[in-house]
């Protein structure tokens, strides 16, 4: 069971995530607007670089270990 | 609780404030061809595009099924209810790559079905996705009807009549750009609930602290299990009838593979994982609506939390939630029916039809089916709402739909060898056999010799049918296909080619 201490702390957690993710999008969009409007066509766009792909999944590796660090702790 | 005059005028406000931003987008990205009316000419940015994607996985259900989650489970409902979707991010990544360096033609990912194979198994795939679409459109207007018409005291029909016909609308304007500009304002609004609403409300009844303390007392014993993250006693009610199911529905979606293909071509899995990951983060946040119900309202059933709980909150706080229930509705619906007309445009009336349509007449059609379809997804809305169907039902009515597919277009992905007549037996032996379970288990028939399995050995069956014969039959008549022969066909959107 949870400590209060740990309930406390994962509603902080779940609040400063959701903000983080919120700020992020607005940054990417006020960033870059709707479109690039300087192509005619998304295929002009190159196939995605492997690299991103790879931050790609060690960001979704880091997730998922956090999931279960989540149930390991708060069990 | 908002009187209905008070209802009126926030639908009112919330349809200007749509249809503006909508008529906006279709001037400013001049949403005047088939292109860009589906997947809004393949450039749109990823910032657009997360938000997008992420707020069409925020269901307007959310707001209810979580606290729900939480009062059944405890806390472990967090991520037995954030899984499916975060799932569904994750597993569509290979897929979405290997779609867009074979077919980066598409407009829809379905026509990729007639190139790999023909018109049949197009047609299975076609058949799934439309009755896919159609359900997630009515399980969103199902949940917010109801929890609008009950905030507002206006009957439920007539707001999903309001919302259908000003979705229509909208939809008909800027087509896949209308839904996601639209959508990214929904998307704001839904943080903003999140971050400030859901946070307003623990404090109304004392802070995290005293809702631990009030939750640990009203829980008594059960405080042990409600309140520990390892509580798996649940999970094959909980977590995995939806993991199996909706954790796939992704792969399945149209309005996913939209904004898929919507987004750069070397930004795929960014959108995909910073969404995905993002939607877990906001679902962790309705949970602090149980919470408190389980703080403050122990003797109210799980099912009735959240609207006994939202109903702590001051009443310029409710009227705020109630716009805010309307956009994240909004985000979901629009994002089926502009699936749905983009299907019926390009699948059905060019591929099915008439390969030799203009692209002015497809881009007629969609606009035509996005009205048709809006006007067909409220009546079947009312059917179900008048009938026994529940929310659940439906949703794992979906869900037997992914499971008929994903397996199948995987092997037709990655292996050449993927036969047409096993992709067809596959998709068909499955959806036919899952059907069959799932009434046996709804107790609508008893079908003698079929047994009543768990929902989530209905879903594990309909993966392994699928997938089985899809692979066993492949492997005994196989198919020789070249990838690259798709890969290198141009894109074609007008009428004149020969599929």
């Amino acid at each position: 069971m949870m400590s209060e201490t740990l309930f406390v702390g994962m509603l902080a957690l779940f609040w400063t995530a959701e903000f983080v993710f919120g700020l992020v999008v607005v940054y990417w969009f006020v960033r870059q607007g709707f479109a690039d409007e300087g192509t005619t066509s998304g295929t002009d766009f190159p196939l995605e670089d492997p690299r991103l792909t790879k931050q790609s999944l060690a960001i979704w590796g880091l997730f998922f270990l956090g999931i279960a660090l989540m149930i390991v702790i708060g069990a | 609780m908002v009187n209905p005059t008070g209802g009126y005028g926030l639908i009112g406000a919330w349809a200007v404030l749509m249809i503006g931003i909508a008529y906006f987008i279709y001037k400013r990205q001049h949403v005047d061809d088939t292109n860009e009316f589906i997947t809004a000419g393949g450039r749109a940015q990823v910032g657009l595009t997360t938000a997008s994607f992420a707020v069409t996985w925020m269901w307007a259900g959310d707001i209810l099924g979580v606290p729900e989650y939480v009062g059944f489970v405890g806390v472990a409902g967090i991520w037995m209810y954030a899984g499916p979707a975060v799932l569904s991010s994750f597993i569509v990544m290979p897929f979405a790559l290997r779609m867009r360096k074979l077919f980066p033609q598409g407009l829809t990912y379905s026509e990729y079905f007639i190139k790999r194979f023909n018109k049949r198994a197009h047609l299975a795939v076609i058949f799934i996705i439309l009755y896919t679409m159609v359900l997630g459109g009515v399980i969103q207007l199902y949940v917010g009807g109801t929890v609008i018409g009950g905030l507002t005291g206006i009957d439920p029909t007539i707001v999903m009549a309001l919302l259908m016909a000003v979705i229509g609308i909208y939809i008909l304007l800027g087509g896949l750009w209308g839904s996601m500009t639209t959508d990214f304002v929904q998307f704001i609004s839904a943080i903003v609930l999140t971050l400030v609403f859901a946070p307003l409300l623990v404090f109304e009844v004392g802070g995290p602290s005293v809702v631990y303390q009030d939750m640990v007392t009203n829980l008594g014993d059960q405080s042990s299990t409600f309140l520990s993250m390892a509580n798996f006693a649940p999970i094959e009610d909980f977590f995995l009838p939806y993991a199996l199911g909706l954790g796939v529905w992704g792969v399945v979606s149209l309005s996913t593979w939209q904004r898929i293909f919507a987004v750069r071509r070397d930004k795929t899995t960014r959108f995909l994982t910073v969404g995905g990951i993002g939607v877990f983060s906001t679902i962790a946040m309705y949970s602090l609506i149980g919470f408190v119900g389980l703080a403050a309202l122990p003797d109210v059933a799980p099912g009735a939390i959240a609207t006994e709980a939202l109903a702590l909150l001051p009443d310029w706080a409710t009227i705020a939630f109630l716009l805010v229930a309307l956009m994240v509705l909004g985000s979901s619906t629009d994002s089926y029916l502009t699936a749905i007309a983009s299907l019926f445009s390009r699948d059905i009336y060019y591929r099915q039809f008439d390969s030799d349509a203009d692209d002015q007449s497809q881009l007629r059609v969609a606009r035509i089916a996005s009205l048709a379809f809006a006007a067909i997804i409220f009546l079947a809305t009312e059917f179900a709402l008048q009938s026994s169907v529940t929310f659940i039902q439906l949703l794992l009515i979906g869900g037997i739909g992914s499971t008929a597919l994903v397996g199948p277009f995987a092997l037709s992905l990655f292996w050449s060898r993927t036969s047409t007549t096993g992709f067809i037996t596959g998709i068909v032996v499955s959806q036919i056999v899952t059907a069959a379970l799932l009434v046996v288990s709804f107790e609508v028939y008893a079908i003698p010799a079929l047994p009543a399995l768990k929902l989530w050995e209905i879903m594990l069956v309909g993966h392994l049918a699928s997938t089985s014969l899809a692979g066993v039959i492949s492997a005994a008549a196989p198919d020789d296909f070249d990838f690259d022969g798709v890969a290198s066909e141009r894109a074609v959107t007008d009428g004149g080619e020969n599929s």
